[in-house]
């Protein structure tokens, strides 16, 4: 099975970052490959709970849900975390540090920059 | 085999934490074959005046272990510097030789 991995620096409700991050590790579940994320900087608040939800807008926090239910494995850096005192994610992701981004791409066929 | 991963760095230290962030993680992957790139405006992050308390020691880590951090001379010419006015631990490379460090990577980590 070929591994894909994103290396995601976006927070939410910025950019469409988010959303093309989403959508492309979503194609790549469809299509049968393992998918990785690690959230870096501001991407680590993609995970946090209890993101409102807005009609018209992607709600991340629920979509990164259905990633990690769809088999994606996501990363968040912990240092990242502390110094945004991000302290509740969803359930699933785990704390990482940067060697995981090391092993992430030695385990990966290909690995995507999103920022 | 190990892969060959080039961190290329872009944005500019000020402003930004991503020279700090990207110089963090060629530490952290540097047990692969790694290499540094910066271009465009990353490339102040090496200049002997800038403040680079955020990322000294990660550059110090760099040379001890034989990294190399490249500087694109294109970049360098567009601001008006040179090679002079960076650290001593910087390698300026030609755009061709950026290119072709970037083309044999297997993987590039763009910051």
């Amino acid at each position: 099975m070929p591994t894909i991995s994103f290396l995601f620096f976006s927070g939410p409700y910025q950019s469409e970052s988010p959303e093309t991050t989403v959508e492309l590790a979503r194609a790549a579940l469809q299509k049968g490959m393992k998918v990785k994320i690690f959230c870096y900087m501001d991407a680590v608040n993609c995970v946090k709970v209890g993101q409102k939800k807005v009609p018209g807008v992607m709600n991340i926090e629920e979509q990164f849900r259905e990633l990690i239910a769809e088999g994606a494995e996501v990363r968040l850096c912990t240092l990242c975390m502390l110094v945004r005192g991000t302290k509740t994610f969803v359930e699933g992701a785990r704390r990482a540090g940067t060697p995981d981004i090391a092993d992430m791409v030695e385990e990966s066929d290909r690995v995507l920059v999103i920022s | 085999m190990s892969k060959n991963i080039v961190v290329i760095l872009k944005k500019a230290p000020h402003g930004s934490l991503y020279p700090a962030e990207g110089l963090r993680v060629a530490v952290a992957v540097s047990a692969s074959e790694t290499k540094v790139v910066s271009i465009e405006d990353s490339v102040y992050a090496f200049l002997k005046d800038t403040d680079m308390t955020l990322y000294k020691h990660h550059l110090d880590f760099l040379k001890e272990t034989e990294i190399p951090v490249f500087v694109d001379k294109d970049s360098l010419d567009k601001r008006g510097l040179s090679g002079d006015d960076l650290v001593d631990t910087i390698t300026v490379k030609k755009r061709s030789e950026i290119l072709s460090t970037i083309a044999e990577a297997d993987a590039t980590l763009t910051f």
